[in-house]
């Protein structure tokens, strides 16, 4: 399928969406699991927050609205509150352009980039993502720590050979993202991450101290100034390691460096996923333990329908013996986000949290899973908050890196 | 000589009049000793008008000869009996449209006798209530072929109204000459006439529909030994698409209608009609025999030829004590076993009871007549006919009378009523067949009026309050940004915002949302999936947008009545796959989908009277619909369709009891209430399939003409489930969107006519058979036949667009230059030739991009036939061309256009299929006597003019003038 506009990439002024807003047809495709894959009516709304909020404006065909009426003379809406609610609660999944893009040829999720960026421009960002950006301003993370806490979880792993690029000469540098650095719960993806590095023979380093935010955050908030400064310092940085490949255990580290740093890196990008399923597919991974368990995959938006890696994770899980794989019906590019993203689950967590209920509904409706997997920390984050609250079906959210840990039998924290 | 038959004799001619006694009584269901009533033949519509309007002065009642014997009581008073026997000349036959206008007092015999030469006939009854043609079909007394023709055959009327006036119905309104339809311009009204026993006017002639007589004409029958092996063949075969009658009867009912007093019927019969061009039929023979004799059925051959015999003529009712109703077929045992037990206690003896039933639109339900013959003794069909209903064990009667009728009707909430203000309307006097009294009762129609001050920001806040109150903060907003989404669509018409937006989630929502708008006199616009094509859904004058998207239930799936039970925010695409998965031995179901996105709800679409590729062979959406609640302007809930009656189950007949009200919520954009809830007819998706085209490279008159003949032949021989005729401009752009090309540089090689469809059968030897027929069809008319799935890109031959609705695959025809626009309508396939060139001078003259690239872009527009209406007997007509919403002189270029179109449209006496783009003023203007009924029926159920105001504009004198 050719696509015209990409999601999340290359995001013009509001004003150049202004045509585009005007042909909008209202067909509502753009809330609707995509036709092609479209399974049953029970999964047939795409839109997390249409979802919830329903109103028209909170959809694709409502983002093209509001960007006609912001870009009329004189403009026919005034910025407040509730506008802002109606921008900053789109997870920027993307589903909506996915299908517009195959039908109309708008480009509806970079017309709410655009938009948030917009408002950012005009009234500053939103008070529950100023924490946020002015962590990342602080620490380069947004998550309030110093620094030189971001390697400790390296430090623990003395049988480990973990490199310091930009010091030692390295081929692969291991980007290992905020979220995996600094989050309890996702400290063992990246220590699973350099373990089957290591054990695959793998040259690799990290920055430690030296990583710094991607500038993803800023970007998916409407602070596109600002992340166009961590991008400009990114690169010149980067290219000054001399690397062939970057590795992230990150997805939306994977797709900012993949697509919005595109063209300006002089290496090749993988996720952590992708490596793996190479060394599996070259026979460099060896699983000795059997995992019983039924796992079912939700595609992360960010390394799914903005960078297209849908089959190696799902080679991955299905070549750790033990596992009974079992598909949802809105995978792949029509996958229905968890809810987290593009800062929501930091503005609105309630509607994060909703989000992540409907997605683990399907998976235990439609697989009877006990196990989801993604590779997103993101996703794993908001998908596991709400598995913690249910009571009707006990799922465990893992990151795919921890099934592999555990299938190679690498135990947790060991040093 | 009473004075009444005197000055009736002067109007007439008093050798048109009858007065004596025993010449009356055979018109009353006794004797009529003293007669004071007065029987009319009169020779003319014109006499009838004349008689009319004299009783209306005089207020003398009118009764006509519908089909039930008048109560002899009546004889006694003042009254005049029109007798229609005189007025019998079949007044036009059209064989290429297939249809045949005659007057009420012609015979099925003698309608079929003159169409014969012309090798087609009208379909025929299994249980005649009248000796007229007119009168049986208007009341829908059911034809044995409905298993396969399930569409009421009448398409127009002519009718004197109780003000002596004539209202030409559906649209004939407009002209006689255009299509055959029964819909109307606005809301269909017109069907008020059928069944309603001409109480809200005397009808006096009729347009049916014909079939053509086929290559080969067979009938098997079968025996059973079983009742439950019977009933499990008609029930489970006819879904197969194999078949046009299915009639099953015991032998005391063969024995009748075949008129043998010879021993020797089997117990049950099954009578199977096939009817095709030759290699077909026998291929459905093979099937119908194969698959009968798997459910029980044993050949009788001896007595086949004497049913061919008499399958084609009308069978009038077998004993004049008869009862009917129809059924579902898993309540079939029951109800007989209860008409058997009170048949028992009346001691009627069980071998005098014919039995015969008729299985009904592919088996959905059953039609069960029982005939008590005199030599049994005396029975009430009456009584046990209430009897049934009152046992509430499915039974659905379709024109129930007497005391039946009284139960019926009252038993539906509020439906009574609506027949009374259809009545009140229509014959204020109450003249027109007041014996019919349970049904209609004039005096008792409440008077409305409304007094709604002027709407102010602080009512508004009020009624924003009290909306809040009804159905809960959170699902309204009157938040600018909220409203905005609501206020203009990608079209050429304005709309305004509205006040405030509502999110009801359940019928009882929307009545609380309808009360407070007339509480404070807030305009009230309804919208489902919200693709607010042509300014449909936009509000004219603000008011309470109604979004029905959290009406989301997919309610039911009724694999055995073959229906489905929907929301409004069903959506079409999804609906299919979820009946997809409904696996059955030769097939699955499918929902009859229109081609439009996937994503659009199927009842609004259905509501709104959309039109299906695939009408050629399952009929208009309009007939698809069985059952519809509704939510009126006074927030009252009425339910109409079959199923409206309480203790009904899985009926899948699409008309309720009595006359046709349901007809007036569809096309009516709100004017007269929002659907909440919707029961659809689902139907058999076969397993074989092929897609073919037949092409014309050459771009003129004669070339249209053999793809529309191509057209008719096809649906002629009931060859394709789909069908459609591209013009250059829709071709090009859905073939470049699946190759990814510029339709501009596809345009000029693409065929200039492009006949597509769709094959399909139980199996790959019934596919071949149907297409190796369209090939020769194609060979003939010198089209060039063309097999997509050879053209190297799968997409091209893929069904999405011809059965699932809209998805991506070809679906970038909105996407060029912006916007995609339309505009059609009804009308005979054989105009289009004409309509095509004039509609290209129309583009020339006022259609001139400032693009160089002008004269291929002009091209791009162009004239197509999406979805030609059973045998071709009409098609919906298109005209396409494509603009730039954001640029402000294609704007003005569009909305001069799109008049244009509408008038070219209207000229040659189409039907818009759907009052897009504010044209609804100028059809409404042409349409008369319809228009003015419309709009005083608005009055009477919108007094104050909340619902949807403007859409059509009711207040202004339309004067049908011409745009410069």
């Amino acid at each position: 399928m050719a696509y015209n506009a990409k999601i999340a990439r290359n995001i013009k002024p509001l004003f150049e969406y202004r045509n585009d807003a005007w042909k909008c047809i209202r067909c509502g495709m753009c809330r609707m699991t995509h036709p092609d894959f479209l399974q049953s009516h029970k999964y047939s709304d795409c839109c997390p927050r249409n979802i919830k909020h329903v109103f028209e404006s909170y959809a694709g065909t409502g983002t093209q609205e509001i960007v006609r009426a912001l870009t009329c003379d004189p403009p026919e809406l005034e910025i407040d509150d509730y506008l802002k609610k109606i921008i900053f609660t789109c997870t920027i999944c993307g589903n909506c352009q996915e299908i517009c893009n195959a039908v109309k040829d708008l480009e509806p999720a970079n017309a709410m980039m655009a938009l948030r960026n917009y408002i950012v421009n005009k009234e500053g960002p939103m008070p529950a993502h100023q924490t946020l950006i002015q962590s990342i301003l602080n620490y380069d993370n947004p998550w309030l720590s110093p620094r030189a806490a971001r390697a400790r979880w390296a430090k623990r792993l003395r049988d480990v050979n973990i490199k310091e690029a930009g010091k030692d000469k390295v081929k692969v540098l291991f980007y290992v993202g905020c979220n995996e650095s600094y989050v309890s719960d996702l400290i063992p993806v990246a220590e699973t991450a350099a373990r089957v590095l290591s054990l695959a023979g793998v040259d690799f380093g990290i920055l430690g101290a030296k990583e710094r935010c991607c500038g993803s955050t800023a970007l998916r908030t409407g602070a596109n100034e600002m992340f166009e400064k961590y991008r400009r310092e990114n690169i010149e940085m980067l290219n000054g390691l001399g690397i062939q490949t970057m590795v992230t255990a990150c997805s939306g580290c994977h797709s900012t460096f993949a697509h919005n740093y595109a063209g300006d890196l002089k290496f090749e990008i993988l996720h952590v996923v992708e490596f793996l399923d190479r060394l599996i597919q070259e026979g460099d991974i060896n699983f000795e333990k059997e995992l019983p368990i039924v796992a079912t995959y939700h595609d992360p938006c960010h390394i799914g329908r903005y960078s297209q890696i849908f089959d190696p994770p799902r080679r991955v899980l299905q070549s750790i013996p033990g596992v009974n794989f079992k598909e949802m019906e809105r995978i792949r590019q029509y996958s229905l986000c968890c809810g987290c993203g593009g800062g929501v689950k930091t503005a609105y967590p309630d509607l994060a949290m909703e989000t992540a209920n409907l997605r683990l509904d399907e998976a235990r409706d439609v697989t009877k899973a006990d196990t989801i997997v993604s590779c997103c920390p993101f996703c794993e984050n908001n998908l596991g908050d709400a598995a913690k609250s249910r009571e009707d079906h006990k799922f465990r959210v893992v990151d795919i890196m921890q099934l592999v840990a555990e299938s190679m039998g690498f135990e947790k924290g060991k040093d | 000589m009473s004075v009444l038959s005197d000055r009736v004799g002067q109007l007439i001619g008093k050798h048109k009049i009858v007065t004596d006694p025993q010449a009356v009584s055979p018109y009353f269901d006794g004797e009529v000793a003293e007669a004071k009533v007065v029987v009319t033949v009169p020779a003319s519509t014109e006499e009838v008008q004349e008689l009319v309007l004299f009783a209306g002065k005089e207020k003398v009642p009118v009764y006509t000869s519908y089909g039930p014997l008048l109560p002899a009581k009546l004889a006694a008073s003042d009254g005049i009996i029109i007798d229609f026997k005189k007025q019998n000349k079949i007044e036009r036959i059209d064989k290429r449209n297939l249809a045949v206008h005659f007057q009420r007092g012609a015979t099925f015999e003698q309608i079929n006798q003159e169409l014969k030469p012309h090798g087609i006939r009208i379909m025929t009854p299994v249980a005649a209530r009248s000796e007229f043609a007119a009168e049986c079909l208007i009341n829908r007394n059911v034809s044995k072929a409905i298993a396969k023709f399930s569409e009421m055959a009448v398409s127009n009327l002519k009718v004197v109204m109780a003000d002596g006036r004539i209202h030409k119905t559906g649209t004939h309104s407009i002209s006689e000459d255009g299509v055959d339809f029964r819909e109307d311009a606005g809301p269909s009204l017109s069907k008020w006439y059928y069944g309603s026993e001409d109480s809200f006017g005397i009808v006096t002639r009729a347009t049916v529909y014909c079939f053509p007589c086929m290559e080969k004409r067979l009938v098997r029958v079968f025996s059973f030994d079983r009742y439950e092996d019977l009933i499990k063949a008609m029930h489970e075969v006819p879904r197969l698409e194999v078949g046009q009658e299915y009639l099953g009867m015991n032998a005391r009912f063969a024995r009748s209608i075949l008129k043998k007093d010879k021993a020797g019927f089997p117990k049950f019969m099954l009578v199977v009609g096939i009817e095709a061009f030759a290699e077909l039929a026998d291929n459905e023979n093979e099937w119908v025999e194969k698959e009968v004799k798997k459910r029980g059925g044993k050949e009788a051959r001896e007595w086949e030829k004497d049913f061919l015999d008499i399958i084609d003529i009308a069978w009038k009712s077998a004993s004049p004590n008869h009862l009917a109703y129809f059924s579902a077929y898993r309540n079939n045992l029951k109800l007989r076993g209860l008409v058997n037990k009170s048949l028992q206690e009346a001691r009627f003896p069980e071998s005098e009871v014919g039995e015969c039933l008729v299985s009904v639109c592919r088996g959905r339900n059953c039609y069960s007549m029982f005939d008590l013959f005199p030599e049994g003794g005396k029975a009430d069909t009456d009584r046990l006919a209430l009897q049934i209903f009152q046992k509430k064990a499915g039974a659905f009667f379709d024109l129930p009378q007497g005391n039946l009728a009284w139960e019926v009707y009252k038993s539906i909430p509020g439906y009574r009523r609506h027949l009374r203000r259809i009545k009140q309307l229509m014959d204020p006097e109450g003249i027109l067949n007041p014996q019919v009294e349970y049904l209609f009762d004039p005096k008792k129609v409440e008077k409305s009026n409304f007094d709604i001050p002027p709407l102010t920001q602080e009512t508004l806040t009020e009624a924003v309050a009290a909306l809040k109150k009804a159905i809960g903060d959170q699902w309204v907003s009157d938040r600018p940004a909220d409203l905005s989404s609501y206020g203009h669509d990608f079209t050429v018409v304005t709309g305004q915002r509205p006040n405030v937006v509502v999110l009801p989630l359940n019928t009882k929502d929307v009545q609380a949302i309808m009360e407070v708008a007339y509480d404070y006199g807030l305009p009230v616009v309804p919208l489902s999936t919200g693709f607010n094509h042509g300014g449909l859904t936009l509000p004219r004058h603000g008011g309470i947008m109604v979004d029905l998207r959290r009406m989301t239930r997919l309610v039911e799936i009724d694999p055995d009545s073959m229906t489905a039970v929907i929301e409004p925010n069903v959506k079409m695409r999804a609906l299919w796959m979820d009946c997809h998965k409904l696996e059955e031995e030769y097939n699955t179901l499918k929902p009859i989908l229109p081609m439009t996105f996937g994503s659009i709800s199927l009842l609004a679409n259905y509501v709104s009277r959309g039109g299906a590729g695939s009408a050629a062979k399952y009929g208009p959406n309009a007939e698809l619909i069985v059952d519809m609640k509704f939510v009126l302007p006074n927030g009252e809930v009425l339910e109409v369709g079959p199923n409206s009656v309480p203790g009904t189950d899985g009926i899948a007949y699409q008309y309720g009891p009595g006359p046709e009200i349901a007809g007036m919520f569809l096309n009516a954009d709100g004017a007269f209430g929002i659907c909440t809830e919707m029961r659809i007819k689902l139907f058999p998706e076969l397993k074989g399939e092929r897609i073919l085209g037949a092409a014309s490279f050459v771009d003129d008159y004669t070339d249209c003409q053999n793809s529309c003949n191509t057209m008719y032949d096809v649906c002629q021989d009931n060859l394709a489930e789909y069908t459609y005729k591209f013009h250059p401009g829709i071709l090009a752009a859905g073939t470049a969107s699946l190759v990814g090309a510029d339709p501009l540089n596809v345009v000029e090689v693409v065929p200039k006519h492009f006949f597509l469809a769709l094959f399909s059968g139980l199996d790959e030897k019934q596919v071949e058979i149907r297409t190796k027929r369209f090939e020769q069809i194609a060979e003939k008319y010198g089209m060039t036949v063309i097999d997509p799935a050879t053209l190297g890109n799968p997409d091209l031959a893929h069904n999405d667009q011809m059965k699932r609705s809209l998805g991506t695959r070809g679906n970038k025809l909105t996407a060029y230059r912006g916007s995609f626009q339309w505009l059609a309508c009804y009308l005979k396939v054989e105009k289009v030739p004409e309509i095509a060139q004039q509609w290209k001078q129309q583009i020339d003259k006022y259609w001139r991009p400032a693009d160089p690239k002008f004269s291929i872009e002009m091209a791009m527009s162009g004239c197509g036939i999406q979805g030609p209406m059973p045998f071709a007997r009409g098609g919906a007509c298109e005209f396409d061309w494509w603009w730039d919403h954001g640029n402000p002189d294609t704007i003005k270029r569009a909305a001069k256009i799109v008049r244009k179109a509408g008038e070219l449209q209207l000229d040659h006496g189409g039907l818009f299929i759907r009052n897009l783009h504010d044209l609804g003023e100028m059809q409404l203007s042409r349409w008369g006597v319809y228009t003015e009924i419309f709009k005083r029926f608005r009055k009477v159920m919108d007094p104050a003019d909340l619902m949807h105001p403007g859409v059509i504009d009711f207040k202004t004198e339309f004067t049908g003038k011409k745009t410069e």
